[in-house]
């Protein structure tokens, strides 16, 4: 699918999400999905494919009635004007705090595996500006280069899903009995809060082009995220065990050193880690276009352009003061930001969904029966 | 000296900006431009005198009282 400047296709856009949640998926869900329902962690991901589905569906039905207008303006549409640019501010300072929250994340997870002699305002600040001057340049660059980074990053995930498999224990993923449904279901809540950033994806969506594609490759991408988290899920608890999986830091790097090929291939930890900086970079500058999108939206401004900097050094201040340590950034993650996000990433849009169907019909009845 | 770090940058930063933003005859934008330039300096100043408690996680803690 060609695209002009400043426009990017479905594709695009899903290739770049799919990249954005395998961030959280090495990071936070083995260990939270492994905490909540021990053994049968990795089924998990399996209940979040219907919320996800469900969204798609919403979004898309939402995309096809209000055509060419960005979220930002459909929300406006249906709320009214004062209501809607109260929800967009919502939206603003929850993609805002997930900037700078992943930001913090990506320089604790270096100086925690391969640079802990490093400082961490030093790699923020190596991160946010190459992201800045990457942004001059338009979304279209991060999602050109999605197309070329997310086959690498599946070819790694089944490379090492493959060397790991002959460590997997099948003791450590059975039994999973019916009774295991409640901690299964407690268990996929992260992964659906994680899944529940397509919806900011849609505040670009007036720069979305072959929308009627969108179902496609929806579906697509549901079947590769749900997999893939499944497929990490299943090789770190099969690994390492439930009780270790929540214990350990990091998981999946902890697992990935177990890799040994005929006692000659070891410590390929580097690929990873690798993995790490991409990902988490194109989950930055994502989240950073959706902030400006947003404020653009909000303030009814032309041009976002000459406030790429200046949003740069806030989310630096933002994300340095966002905790003290990593511990209470994990604990915030665990407990309050995945009710955030499943209400502003599923509740709303459903919500908006029902009131659009409800504005359709009223005005449906006005026109059969217009007042005198 | 981190706060002349700071102001500096952010002075930098925002005349960098605001320059093209006026020539353009772009008021609008060159206010709120502004406007982010003394949250961002706000913020960094409570930020540099509290380094070692600033926490907007525990802040966030407070204000939904689920800790």
């Amino acid at each position: 699918m060609k695209t002009g400047k400043n426009r990017i296709s479905v594709k695009q856009l899903f290739f770049v999400f799919t990249i954005m949640v395998s961030s959280p998926t090495t990071r936070l869900l083995p260990k939270y999905t492994a905490a909540k329902a021990e053994q049968a962690g990795w089924v998990s991901p399996v209940i979040s494919a219907v919320p996800f589905i469900l969204l798609i569906l919403i979004i898309d039905s939402l995309l096809k009635k209000y055509k060419g207008q960005s979220m930002a303006d459909i929300i406006s549409n249906i709320m009214g004007k004062l209501l809607g640019k109260l929800i967009l501010i919502v939206y603003l300072l929850w993609s805002l705090w997930l900037t700078a929250m992943y930001t913090r994340y990506y320089t604790e997870r270096l100086t925690s595996s391969i640079y802990p002699n490093i400082s961490t305002g030093v790699l923020i600040i190596l991160t946010l500006i190459p992201i800045a001057y990457m942004l001059h340049s338009g979304f279209t660059v991060i999602a050109r280069m999605s197309e070329i980074l997310l086959p690498f990053i599946g070819a790694t995930l089944i490379m090492l899903a493959l060397f790991l498999l002959p460590k997997v224990r099948v003791d450590n993923l059975l039994p999973v009995y019916f009774n295991d449904i409640v901690p299964i279901f407690n268990g996929s809540i992260a992964v659906t809060g994680i899944l529940s950033y397509l919806f900011l994806m849609f505040f670009l969506s007036d720069n979305l082009v072959n929308l009627k594609s969108l179902r496609k490759f929806g579906y697509i991408a549901a079947f590769v995220n749900i997999s893939s988290i499944m497929t990490v899920n299943l090789i770190v608890i099969g690994v390492l065990n439930s009780s270790l999986a929540r214990r350990v830091s990091m998981p999946v790097l902890t697992v990935v050193k177990q890799i040994s090929i005929m006692d000659t291939i070891e410590n390929i930890e580097a690929i990873v880690v690798a993995l790490w900086i991409f990902t988490d970079f194109t989950m930055i500058t994502t989240l950073l276009v959706i902030v400006l999108k947003l404020f653009k939206s909000v303030l009814n401004l032309s041009d976002t352009k000459p406030f790429i900097k200046i949003f740069a050094v806030l989310i630096y201040f933002l994300s340095m003061g966002i905790c003290t340590r990593r511990f209470e950034l994990e604990d915030f993650t665990n407990s309050l930001l995945m009710p955030i996000n499943i209400t502003l990433g599923y509740g709303f849009p459903f919500a908006l969904y029902f009131l659009s169907k409800l504005k359709n019909r009223s005005k449906s009845k006005k026109a059969i029966n217009p007042s005198p | 000296m981190k706060i002349f770090l700071l102001v500096l940058v952010v002075i930098i930063v925002l005349m960098a900006d605001m320059i093209p933003l006026i020539k353009k005859r772009q008021h609008k934008e060159a206010v709120f431009l502004l406007i982010i330039g003394i949250i961002t300096l706000s913020y960094g100043y409570y930020y540099i005198t509290h380094e070692h408690t600033a926490s907007l996680a525990n802040l966030m803690f407070e204000i939904f009282s689920s800790k």
